[in-house]
């Protein structure tokens, strides 16, 4: 195991009226790791929902409306914020020394309340997420990236809105907002670092209580047409493979394979194989930049991709990708705040406060055959292609 | 205030000979015979310095090899790094393709290589490390390539004005013809003359086992680590260098440079017992109150750093500012340290400061490898000069500030920059 000491404080009290009644409610689970190396602690809080119908971009716009104040209070203990929203969870983690481990909780848990932003507060906040819609769109990689998500995912809508969207959340009560995404039940915390288990546990044992209330519905329509036009000096390809039933460490191994298989035959190329996997299921996504000369040799190559990669499978390889994707792992989370990611991203998305350390193990598990059933479902999905050409330059 | 300088009173006594690898005491006496087992281990034990860390997923290393910059009797700036980079070149791609990393870097004091890897990879990407360092002889073809690379980046960071005023800073402070008032990484012009048999020479006559220090850090046992390290660093006895001493400028120097803009540097020398984690705060406070805003808006860049270099160390701030006011703003920068020695700041605006330093300076050790080298900084300052300090910060108070602060010596004082206006060298 990677991470011997993870304890899943799963808090399963039974019924407590006197709780009930003081407005406040568990977790869904406290996950904490010791990495008592250096004195400091990352806590990381996610809260695993999907934006209201109508009104992708909520989440997103919250934290922006939290930034501004949450990231003095934490700045002024030493510490670090960083959030993100993504397809699973709306997510915040603070870092800081362990010796203000208190202020630095009490900023955290100040985020399961509604902001309460000044009118040009929400102006500012209105135009950053404006930029953030259209910094999907301009570059050429962003835009091939978008539109595979739109394909391959398109009930997933991206974490700034839409353009229908974004009216209505700019409009919106943000306690009414907050209140159809609050649910205390899905709140999971991660800590890491120079870390007391007992005391996180009794820091983040009772959260406010959520007064859930429903939007009224409204239709979310995904930006078909680009936002902004991609600029492209290269030809950009995008190749993208819904997976349904194949194991998840199957599926890194494939994409793990396939990106060294096309940066061997595609030197000049600028490649990137990820495997996508999120609560709404999992697919594997190729993007290719090449220069013009080369982009039917790169079309080519992804046509055949997958049936290519399944004919050259050896154990020996299969083995390899797995060693060094799980090598990967350790490398990236050798931080209190990546490892909070990682352990936190995990759970977000299995919904198992083990999960990294499972899909660790499992890595090691997968044989050659299991990627070739991986392959095999992938090559029968219904395969998404993005083909952007480079832009001719005028003469 | 007048404060001796340590480099001075080292000067003064002619050259000395610092020894970088020593056991801790009873070096002067030779060692009964019986004892000599005993007293090798201990040698090998002081320079490898082994810290289990169990939360941490992955083993960093580094090692560090005592060589100056310029390869004694050669005196070529930047042999050191073109060895280093030459050495490693073979084995990194190959390592970077089995998950480990390699890093390199080259200070006044010698070369560190440092290898984050998977615990199961570790011992044999360290291995394969150590014998390139110490064992392989260089390649022609990686001499040939990261001789090149070098002279290139050279060539693109000379008009570089951070690397223009370091350059002088180094001359002014250590003098011309010191290995350390010499770019560490050499200068385009020396470094392509460099052959591959210069650099086999160096590297059979510097990068010796017995030059090394080891810091190993993360999910390890420590005995088991140095039984595996010990046939790799060799047995022989300490190999002393020497350190000539330096005699820095004492008037302030003016160097003229064809920048828009004045850059301003105060170096200030510490003896190998300053109180370097004070100074640190000290550093972040100046660079804090002079960093662009209502009160400094004339500021374009204010840094400070602090290093040690094994027998001491050394605080430098820089500070660039509009020519016409280089004067008033050179006189601000040393007054406010001068300041910070002799007042002790209120509870309230040092527990401010103390707060955000604290936090900063944690985050430079979050990572495992910036911890090694933490700890190789502190192994190096324990053989060169006896003093054992602490590699992870302690609590600061505004008192022990001030005082450190207030022990500080007088700074040199360099200003890069345009003194001359145009029209003014036509008139004169």
């Amino acid at each position: 195991m990677i991470f011997p000491l993870i304890l899943a404080l799963g808090l399963t009290a039974p019924a407590d009226t006197a709780a009930a009644s003081s407005g406040t409610a568990e977790p869904a689970a406290v996950i904490v790791h010791r990495q008592p190396a250096v004195p400091v602690l990352s806590l990381r809080l996610s809260l695993a929902v999907s934006d209201p119908p109508g009104y992708a971009g909520a989440g997103h716009l919250l934290q922006h409306f939290h930034d501004r104040a949450l990231r003095d209070r934490v700045s002024a203990a030493g510490g670090r914020l960083q959030y993100e929203r993504n397809p699973d969870a709306v997510v915040y983690t603070v870092t800081g020394p362990a010796a203000e481990a208190g202020p630095l909780t009490e900023a955290l848990l100040s985020v399961l309340r509604p902001p309460a932003p000044s009118a040009t507060g929400r102006l500012v906040v209105h135009r950053e997420l404006r930029d953030e819609r259209l910094a999907e769109w301009e570059t050429a990689g962003a835009h091939v990236r978008t539109r595979l998500r739109h394909r391959l995912f398109p009930d997933d809508r991206p974490a700034p809105g839409t353009r229908t969207s974004a009216a209505r959340i700019e409009d919106a009560d943000l306690a009414a907002l907050w209140n159809a995404l609050y649910d205390p039940s899905r709140v999971t915390v991660v800590a890491v670092g120079d870390v007391d288990p007992e005391a996180v546990r009794a820091a983040f044992a009772r959260l406010p209580e959520g007064r859930p209330s429903a939007l009224p519905p409204e239709e979310d329509l995904p930006d078909e047409t680009p936002l902004a036009e991609p600029q492209a000096t290269r030809g950009w390809l995008g190749a993208g493979y819904p997976v349904t039933d194949a194991d998840p460490a199957s599926v890194s191994i494939a994409a793990r394979l396939l990106g060294d298989r096309l940066r061997r035959l595609l030197p000049e190329g600028e490649i990137s194989v990820d495997h996508w996997w999120t609560h709404r299921g999992q697919a594997m996504a190729a993007v290719v930049a090449v220069p013009g000369p080369r982009l039917g040799e790169a079309r080519r190559l992804l046509d055949t991709a997958l049936k290519d990669l399944g004919e050259e499978l050896e154990d020996e390889t299969v083995r390899e990708a797995g060693l060094a994707l799980r090598r990967e792992m350790l490398f990236s989370s050798r931080t209190p705040d990546r490892m909070a990611a990682l352990i936190g991203g995990f759970a977000d998305r299995t919904g198992s406060a083990d999960g990294a350390n499972r899909f660790h193990g499992r890595l090691r598990e997968i044989r050659r055959a299991d990627v070739e059933e991986a392959l095999r479902e992938m090559i029968e999905s219904e395969q998404v292609r993005i083909d952007l050409p480079p832009q001719p330059l005028e003469r | 205030m007048s404060v001796i300088s340590p480099f001075r009173i080292v000067g003064v006594s002619s050259i000395i000979a610092l020894l970088f690898i020593v056991p801790a005491q009873g070096q002067e006496e030779a060692p009964a015979p019986n004892d000599t087992v005993a007293a090798e281990r201990e040698v090998l034990l002081e320079r490898v310095r082994v810290v289990p860390e169990s939360g941490t997923p992955v083993i960093a290393s580094e090692i560090f090899v005592a060589v100056d910059a310029v390869g004694d009797t050669l005196h070529v700036p930047g042999i050191a790094h073109l060895s280093a980079r030459a050495i490693i070149a073979p084995i990194q791609e190959e390592l970077v393709a089995r998950g480990g990393r390699v890093e390199i870097g080259v200070d006044k004091g010698g070369a560190r290589f440092t290898l984050v890897a998977a615990p199961d990879l570790w011992h044999e990407a360290m291995r394969q490390l150590i014998v390139a360092l110490f064992r392989d002889p260089p390649a022609d073809a990686a001499v040939r390539s990261e001789r090149e690379s070098i002279a290139n980046e050279l060539r693109v960071r000379e008009p570089n004005p951070t690397d223009v005023v370091t350059r002088i800073t180094d001359q002014v402070v250590f003098g011309d013809d010191h290995p350390w008032g010499m770019p560490t990484a050499g200068i385009a012009e020396t470094v392509e003359r460099l052959t591959t048999d210069e650099v086999d020479t160096y590297l059979r006559t510097h990068f010796l086992p017995e030059r090394a220090l080891v810091a190993v850090v993360g999910p390890v046992d420590p005995d088991e680590i140095r039984s595996f390290l010990r046939p790799f660093l060799g047995e022989d006895e300490s190999l002393r260098t020497e350190v000539e001493s330096f005699e820095p400028e004492e008037e302030p120097v003016r160097a003229e440079y064809p920048f828009i803009t004045t850059w301003i540097t105060a170096s200030y020398l510490l003896p190998p017992d300053a109180d370097f984690e004070a100074i640190r705060l000290m550093a972040a406070l100046i660079t804090d109150r002079f960093d662009f805003g209502p009160r400094s808006r004339e500021v374009y860049n204010i840094r400070g750093q602090v290093r040690t270099f094994g027998h001491g160390g050394e605080l430098r701030l820089e500070i660039v500012v509009p020519p016409e006011h280089a004067d008033s703003w050179e006189d601000r920068l040393v007054t406010a340290v001068r300041d910070l020695g002799r007042n002790v700041l209120s509870p309230t605006d040092f527990q401010r400061a103390y707060r955000q330093y604290r936090g900063r300076r944690l985050f430079e050790l979050l990572l495992p490898e910036e911890r090694a080298a933490a700890h190789i900084a502190s192994l190096r300052l324990l053989h060169a000069s006896g003093v054992s300090d602490d590699p992870l910060p302690a609590e600061i108070s505004s008192e022990r500030l001030r005082e450190a602060a207030g022990r500080l010596p007088e700074p040199v004082r360099v200003q890069v920059g345009p003194f001359s206006r145009p029209g003014e060298e036509d008139e004169a």
